[in-house]
This record gives structure tokens, C-alpha cells and sequence, in this order.
């Protein structure tokens, strides 16, 4: 009997050159049969000894039921993003835990899109961090021990653990931080630092400030940026300063106006303190440094007439600008909704479209419902314009009146664009609208295919499915 | 027998029409929705001026569909939304007379299926004798051609083997595909698709020649045994038969097959596609005979595998078992009650006593590739080796890898669980999985 390896050697050179017994090919596959199934009989497992693996803590929370497993299952198996989303959202928000055999599919989708992040790890459990410690892809879910993870994980699990002891105590957290500081690479500095976002409050100002000083240039920016969110900063101080000297407000019969005189150069302090020198083509350089300065002084500095005046001003674009950059920087609810309220008709003009677009994007929640209750009173197709922007969910105190104007607007459309209209408008306002409008939506359509609009009804009758997939997807979570 | 969403969505042609199939699941989008003992029917508005009529007719194991909708997916979103509407609420769905549209239909298939099922009326009176001489004449064709290719493929193979394998990563895809289809013409598929199987050998990267030799040296042992297959004893030959292809009819297996009674445990399932047909595997496990079995379901096109058999659940009934020395592929021939959820994967508590099951299946016939392995209170570990479950022992199982193990990682958060697969010999191909009361099916379809 040959051995293996004298098989195979022969197998690949061929029995043609070798010496020949009768049927060489017969016996060499009869031999490499016997080989075979007598290793595969014989098969001899591994043994290990040295297992080391942890236990993962036990649960307290419970489980979701089998139906909502089966469907998140489901639209992680279809990539189904929209849901994905929305099924996490509902499932975080009710504290309900999704079954372990789905972790690795989320981690995944969390690793690609880091905004699913802090839902998965809100649904995930102890489980998930216990998970995600194995595997360094999963960096950003690995902080099962945060003060562990920041010593010794790896760079995402490092930011993540930071961020985790932010949230729960920021000034202990800062403490954590300024012991490596100063042994933290350039690299680690610039990763870290930005995570000072969560929990922000003066006492991260001395910090920052040394910060402003760094070798990185990265690292010196991020500082001034996030100094320039802390509104009791000195360096909010400067900035505030700066812009009294440049607008004065100036009551007169003929209605108020601002009297604004930019700045003629734009000194070391001030690039020091961040303000950029170089202002994009098409934009003039005063404009430019006032518009930064602006954007980082809070809007309450400024009494609401302030705005109005400003608009009238030679210098509108850049103070509106600036306002609207403040305005989404400090979560100021009333500037948003100011600024929305009058200024959006204006949107479409030079360089506040882009400014527009952020304001709608950044804007806190809560303002931007409250702009758009307050548009569907003057102007329902802004109000529509400034849902359709967004991507997160509206409540049912704005969904309803949204639909009305919806079907209002409708009615107004020209006969030939209507149908066409309609269906750019549901489709971006599918996601967002509560479930709760579901049987408005249904009456919407039966109207609508009454009066002759099929193509609007089957836009309707999708925007009305969309609805009740997530209704009932919502109370499978729930129950 | 009740089905459950996940069932009928396992039926959808493509997530598209699963999707779609789940928003047209609601009542309001139907009219005149009904059911009988046999079939489901409804009306679902669409954009069209008139409805769609859908239909459903659950006669036989495997549902049947129809639509008026002029979608060529199959089945349609509308058959989808009915039978899911049926699944998750039966009641939405009236008990009534199935309408005149619906009564068409399934009288047709009816009529269609007699008359596939009525012999072919001989013109003449038939005589017994001549009629058994006659299929005995035409099982002889059949073997002697089915000889006449075990003997061509044999020569063949000497002809590699004098020419050695070295050249083999070189060779065109035709140098296979015409041997492949000199099998086919000689009714052994299953030879057709075992020397498809080495085709993928060559460039499957490095020990490739150890495979390779390995796979052509069963080949042979085959071979062998085909052409000596009258000196064999019966159950054996019939071993050989059903790696040949020769296919014995699902008919005579449910009259004639061997016959086990048991609570069957419906372990794991594997769908592979092949360019166009769509194949099954389902495994199950008698829970007092601990006879393992295995179903086989073919789905050409866009047609659906059957969802009869869930997994993760078990069953009373009767498993009917083609012909074999220690046959392994069966039929359910009858199901009594209901599913109820698995608590256990019924399997081994040691990786050596699941080995040693495995070398006996071997010794019964060494004309299989894939042997299901069952193991209870197993650890998954990973290292520089790649992962492994780890018996109570410390003796390990490779596992073969893909994101299935990360999953059952997940499973075990460090406590003993229990896996199921299908081990070829070296390494364990994880299906499903049981911890802590979460079943979980490993293999995704990605389609």
C-alpha cells in the first residue's frame, strides 16, 4: 500500500510515465478510495483545552415576541433600510431586547451606518457588548466595561466607550480623559476630542482652551469648534463682542434698521479663534468673517427685532446667514422657527439655499414641528417643503394637519400636474408621517380616485400601505 | 394544515414581491374575501378599473396559485397578500361556496390532475404477461445504457489519471461539460452532477490535488460498484441506484418505502440554487429512533420550494424511506396533529459518539457526502485555527466558517448550546441552532 503523498504526486505527474503494472489508474484510485473513506471514519477532532471565553451578563429586559423577530429577520434578509430604522427606533424607545441570533446582521449594518448605532446597542443588551468585544470590527459596540475599553480597545471602541461615560457623568469622564491626554497620539487626540460634543458644559472649557493650543492643527479645530457650542465660553464672549462692534441697531420713524460695519481685516485673534480668512469665489471676504463670527454668538443675544431690521440691511445675506448657522448650532427653537417662519419664502435666493437646507436639517425637533404648524397656517406648501427635508419621524399632532394640507394643496394643483405633484410629495413623506393619519390617507384616496386622479389614489393607496406596515409592525414590538 | 407568515413568505419569488405581498396583507385592500376547505379567494383593488381576482387552492401539500393581475413573478404580490392575510387572521377570510371564477379553476386542476394521474388507456385490452415483459424490457434499455455511461466515465477517468491531474487548472470549462452531458444522455444525473462537482475543484485553491483525488477515487469506488451491482446485496444496490440517478417514484417510496412512526424533529434546512433550479434539503431526526432523514425538494424557476416542513418545530407521524442498506432519504408520508416548537436538537452529547455514528453510516455506504451531526452542549470557540464547537470533553468540531458562526457565537453568550449541520468528513456545515429557547435557522437565502 503507497502512502498518500506518493498518491497524489503520482495522480498529478500521471500514470502514463510511470512503470506499469496492468491498470496502473485502477489501482492508484482504488488505493485513494481506501485512503480516503478511511480517513474520513477515522476523522481525528481537535481537542481544546484552554477555552477562556466569559459568560455574557444576564438579561432583565425582555425579549420581543416571535413575529417581530421573524420581521426584523426579514428586512435585515432584504436589506430593507427604511424599516430597518424604524423598527430599531420603535424597539429602543420601548426597551425591548431583540434575540441574540440577530446581533451579528446588526452590528454589521451599525459597523456600515453609524447612525443606527445607539439603537442597536439599546436593543442589543449586555449581549451585544459581550458580542461585539470578540470581534475588532465591532469597535463601536465593544464597551461592556467603558473604563476598560478606553485604556485598552482599540480606536472605535474608544470612542465609543467615551462617549458611553459621557452620558452617563461628563466631568467624570473628563477627568478620564485629561489623565492620558498628554500620552494620547495625534491620531487617538483627533478621535477622542470631537466625543466632548455629548454632555458639553463649561466645565470642558479650560480643557478646550488648552486644546486651542495643540500641535494638530485637527486637534486645535475641533477645540475651537466645540468652545464655540458652549455659550459661556470666553471665546463666545470675544465673538459677541466682535459682532456689537459691527451692528448697531437703530431705531427710526421710518421703522428700525441695522447699521452694519464689517470688518476691514480679519486679525490673528480671530483666525485664532477660528474664524477662517479665505471666503469661498463669489462671496466677499467681510461678509465671510462676519457670517462666522455670527454663527457663534447664541441667538439670544439678539432681541427678535434684530432679524427684521437685518433682512432690510445691504449686508442681509450674511447676517441672515449667520443667524441661521447660530440658530441650528445652538438649538435655538424660536430663531428656527423665526427664521422659518419669515425668511424661507427667500430661500431660493444666492447663497441662503444652502443655509435653508441646514436650518431644515439641524433644526431641533421640536422646532421644526412648531415651523411647520405654523406655515401650514400661512403657506401649507412651505410647511409640506420643510417635512419633505427631514429625516427623522413626525409626531400625530403635526402628521394630521399635514395630510389636510396635503389634499388642500392637491385641489390647487394645476389639473395636469396634480397627480404628478402628489406623488413627489408622498414618497419622501412616506416614512416620516405618524401611523395614526392611516385612515385620513384611505379617505384621501377614495377621494381622490372618486374624482378621477387613479394615478393620485395608487400614490395614496402606497403612502396608505407604507402606513399600515408600520402600524402593525409597531405593535408587534409592542406586544 | 395552518400556515404561518413566515412560511408564506418563504414561498415570495424575490424580496420584492415579499415586500409588496406584506402591504397588500390587509383587509381593506379586498373584496369578497373567502375561503373553503380547499381553497382561499379574493378581490384586490389596484389601479386597474377592475379588481384582481386572486386564488389560492390548498388541496394538496404544495399550494397552488392563480391571479388575473398581469404580473409574471409567481406567486403574484396579490396570491401573496391573500394567503398572508389567511395566515396571520384566518377568520378575515369567510367560510362560504368558492364562486364560479374560483369553481373553474380548481375544478380544472382537478380534471388536469386525473387525467396526469389515469394511466394511458391502452388500445387494446392489456395483457399482464406482455405488460411485464414489456417494462422489464424497457429496465433493461435503461440499465444497459446506464452501464454503457458508467463504462465510458471509467474510461474517461483512467485517461485522467494516465494524463495526469497537473494540467487539470488549465483545462476549459468544456473539457467537463461534455462528459457531463454524455452522463446525462445516459440517465445517470447523478454522475452528470458529481463530475459537474470536480469542475469546481481545480481552482479551489491550495490542496486542491488532495481533493481532487480524494473525490475521484470515491468516483471510481462507485463505478465499481455499479458494474458489479448484481452481486451486491439489495440494499446496497439500491444505495448504488440512487447515487447513479436512478430515481425511484415519490409514489412506490409512499406505498412501498420502509415504513417509521416517531415524534420527527425538523432540524435544518439548505437551499442551494443551481443556474435554474432551486434545491432543498431538510433534515429531521426521529426522536425515539433517532433515525435520521432527509427530504429532498426540487423548484425549477421561478416555482416555489415546499414549506410544508418547518424548522425548528416537531411532529408526530410516519416517514416513508426510499430503498437502502441504511437509508437516509425519506418521504413524510403522514403528519398527525400539530407542530409543536423544538426544545431539543435530539442530538449528541459527545463529538465522539456523533463521529462514531457518522463512521457507521459510512460503513453502510460510502456513497454519500454530506452525514447531518446533531451535537447537544457544545461551546463555539474561535482561534488563529478558525472556529470550532467544543464538546464538555474539549474535543472540537471545525466548523465551517461564514457568518453562521458569528450567530451562533451570539447564541451561546458563553453557555453550552446546542448545533445542528451537515459534517462531510472534516468539517460541520452549521444549519440551526438552539440556545437559551432561541431556535434560529443559520442559512439565509440571499437571493
Amino acid at each position: 500500500m503507497r502512502t498518500w503523498k506518493e498518491l497524489t504526486s503520482l495522480a498529478l505527474q500521471g500514470t502514463g510515465k510511470a512503470a506499469a503494472n496492468p491498470e496502473p489508474e485502477r489501482h492508484l484510485l482504488d488505493e485513494a478510495a481506501w485512503h480516503t473513506l478511511r480517513r474520513l471514519a477515522g476523522h481525528q477532532p481537535a481537542k481544546i483545552t484552554r477555552i477562556a471565553e466569559t459568560e455574557a451578563a444576564t438579561e432583565t429586559r425582555p425579549y420581543v415576541a416571535t413575529p417581530a423577530a421573524g420581521r426584523l429577520e426579514e428586512i435585515l434578509r432584504t436589506d430593507d433600510h427604511e424599516h430597518l430604522v424604524e423598527w430599531l427606533f420603535i424597539a429602543a424607545s420601548v426597551q425591548k431586547l431583540v434575540p441574540p441570533s440577530l446581533l451579528p446582521s446588526l452590528l454589521e449594518r451599525g459597523e456600515e451606518q453609524s447612525q443606527l448605532r445607539a439603537a442597536i446597542l439599546e436593543v442589543g443588551g449586555h449581549r451585544v457588548h459581550w458580542l461585539a468585544a470578540q470581534n475588532d470590527e465591532w469597535g463601536f459596540a465593544a464597551i461592556a466595561d467603558p473604563l476598560e475599553s478606553l485604556k485598552s480597545g482599540v480606536r472605535t471602541a474608544r470612542v465609543a466607550a467615551l462617549a458611553e461615560l459621557r452620558r452617563q457623568d461628563p466631568a467624570a469622564a473628563l477627568a478620564t480623559l485629561m489623565q492620558s491626554w498628554a500620552q494620547e497620539g495625534g491620531d487617538d487626540r483627533t478621535s477622542l476630542l470631537p466625543v466632548l460634543e455629548i454632555g458639553l458644559g463649561p466645565g470642558d472649557e479650560d480643557f478646550l482652551t488648552k486644546a486651542t493650543t495643540d500641535g494638530r492643527k485637527e486637534v486645535r479645530m475641533i477645540a475651537t469648534d466645540l468652545l464655540a457650542r458652549l455659550p459661556t465660553s470666553a471665546l463666545i464672549a470675544r465673538m459677541t463682542a466682535r459682532a456689537d462692534q459691527w451692528i448697531r441697531f437703530r431705531k427710526g420713524v421710518l421703522g428700525s434698521r441695522l447699521e452694519v460695519t464689517p470688518p476691514a481685516e480679519c486679525d490673528a485673534d480671530m483666525i485664532a479663534d477660528g474664524i477662517e480668512p479665505k471666503a469661498p469665489k463669489g462671496t466677499g471676504e467681510r461678509a465671510h468673517w462676519m457670517r462666522q463670527v455670527l454663527a457663534r454668538v447664541p441667538p439670544t443675544h439678539w432681541a427678535p427685532e434684530y432679524l427684521e431690521a437685518g433682512a432690510k440691511s445691504e449686508w442681509s445675506e450674511a447676517l441672515l446667514l449667520g443667524w441661521i448657522e447660530a440658530a441650528a448650532r445652538f438649538g435655538d427653537t424660536r430663531w428656527c422657527v423665526m427664521l422659518l417662519e419669515h425668511y424661507m419664502p427667500r430661500r431660493d435666493q444666492g447663497n441662503l439655499a444652502a443655509g435653508f437646507q441646514n436650518l431644515v436639517r439641524y433644526a431641533p425637533a421640536a422646532a421644526i414641528e412648531a415651523a411647520i404648524l405654523d406655515q401650514l397656517k400661512r403657506s401649507p406648501a412651505y410647511a409640506i417643503l420643510i417635512a419633505t427635508a427631514r429625516t427623522d419621524r413626525l409626531s400625530p399632532a403635526v402628521s394630521a394637519p399635514l395630510m389636510r394640507a396635503l389634499e388642500l394643496e392637491f385641489t390647487k394643483q394645476d389639473k395636469q400636474q396634480r397627480e404628478q405633484w402628489l406623488a413627489g410629495m408622498t414618497r419622501p413623506l412616506r416614512p416620516r408621517l405618524d401611523p395614526s393619519v392611516l385612515s385620513d390617507a384611505i379617505a384621501f384616496a377614495d377621494r381622490a380616485t372618486q374624482a378621477g386622479a387613479t394615478f393620485a389614489g395608487a400614490s395614496l393607496q402606497a403612502l396608505a400601505a407604507n402606513l399600515e406596515y408600520r402600524a402593525e409592525m409597531a405593535k408587534e414590538i409592542l406586544s | 394544515m395552518p400556515w404561518t407568515t413566515e412560511q408564506v413568505i418563504a414561498l415570495a419569488p424575490d424580496p420584492g414581491a415579499a415586500k409588496a405581498g406584506r402591504e397588500l396583507a390587509s383587509e381593506r385592500r379586498w373584496t369578497g374575501l373567502g375561503r373553503s376547505d380547499v381553497a382561499l379567494w379574493g378581490e384586490c383593488k389596484g389601479s386597474a378599473a377592475t379588481p384582481y381576482q386572486a386564488e389560492v387552492d390548498l388541496s394538496e401539500t404544495e399550494p397552488a396559485f392563480k391571479c388575473s393581475c398581469p404580473s409574471r413573478k409567481f406567486p403574484c404580490k396579490h396570491a401573496l397578500g391573500l394567503f398572508l392575510i389567511y395566515a396571520a387572521r384566518p377568520a378575515a377570510l369567510q367560510e362560504a361556496q368558492p364562486p364560479d371564477w374560483v369553481q373553474a379553476w380548481l375544478e380544472s386542476r382537478k380534471a388536469k390532475a386525473e387525467k396526469a394521474a389515469a394511466p394511458k388507456k391502452p388500445a387494446q385490452p392489456v395483457d399482464p404477461e406482455k405488460a411485464a415483459a414489456q417494462a422489464a424490457q424497457r429496465a433493461e434499455r435503461r440499465n444497459a445504457r446506464a452501464l454503457e455511461g458508467v463504462e465510458e466515465l471509467n474510461l474517461w477517468l483512467h485517461d485522467l489519471l494516465r494524463e495526469g491531474l497537473a494540467e487539470l487548472p488549465r483545462r476549459p470549462q468544456s473539457f467537463w461539460a461534455v462528459i457531463a452531458a454524455h452522463m446525462v444522455d445516459a440517465q445517470v444525473p447523478g454522475l452528470a452532477r458529481m463530475v459537474g462537482d470536480l469542475s469546481t475543484i481545480p481552482n479551489s485553491g491550495p490542496g486542491w490535488p488532495d481533493r481532487m483525488l480524494a473525490r475521484l477515487g470515491r468516483l471510481q469506488l462507485l463505478l465499481e460498484a455499479a458494474r458489479k451491482v448484481e452481486e451486491l446485496e439489495r440494499g446496497l444496490q439500491a444505495e448504488v441506484r440512487g447515487a447513479l440517478g436512478f430515481n425511484e417514484s415519490k409514489e412506490d417510496v409512499l406505498s412501498e418505502g420502509e415504513l417509521v412512526t416517531d415524534e420527527w424533529l425538523v432540524l435544518g434546512r439548505v437551499v442551494t440554487l443551481d443556474e435554474r433550479l432551486k434545491s432543498q434539503r431538510t433534515w429531521l431526526r426521529g426522536k425515539t429512533t433517532r433515525r435520521p432523514c432527509l427530504v429532498l425538494d426540487f423548484a425549477a424557476g421561478a416555482l416555489a420550494l415546499d414549506q410544508s416542513l418547518m424548522t425548528g418545530t416537531r411532529f408526530e407521524g410516519d416517514v416513508r424511506f426510499y430503498p437502502g442498506s441504511k437509508p437516509v432519504r425519506g418521504l413524510v408520508a403522514n403528519r398527525r396533529g400539530e407542530y409543536t416548537k423544538l426544545e431539543t436538537l435530539g442530538g449528541d452529547d459527545s463529538v465522539e459518539s456523533a463521529l462514531n455514528a457518522y463512521a457507521s453510516m459510512l460503513a453502510a455506504s460510502p456513497f454519500f457526502d454530506r452525514a447531518p451531526m446533531s451535537l447537544e452542549n457544545v461551546l463555539p470557540h474561535s482561534d488563529a485555527g478558525g472556529w470550532f464547537v467544543v464538546d464538555a470533553n474539549g474535543v472540537a468540531v471545525r466548523l465551517a466558517g461564514g457568518p453562521a458562526c458569528w450567530r451562533i457565537m451570539s447564541m451561546s453568550g458563553g453557555r453550552r448550546m446546542a448545533v445542528f449541520g451537515e459534517w462531510d468528513g472534516v468539517r460541520l456545515s452549521p444549519l440551526s441552532a438552539l440556545a437559551g429557547g432561541e431556535f434560529a435557522n443559520l442559512q439565509w437565502l440571499r437571493p
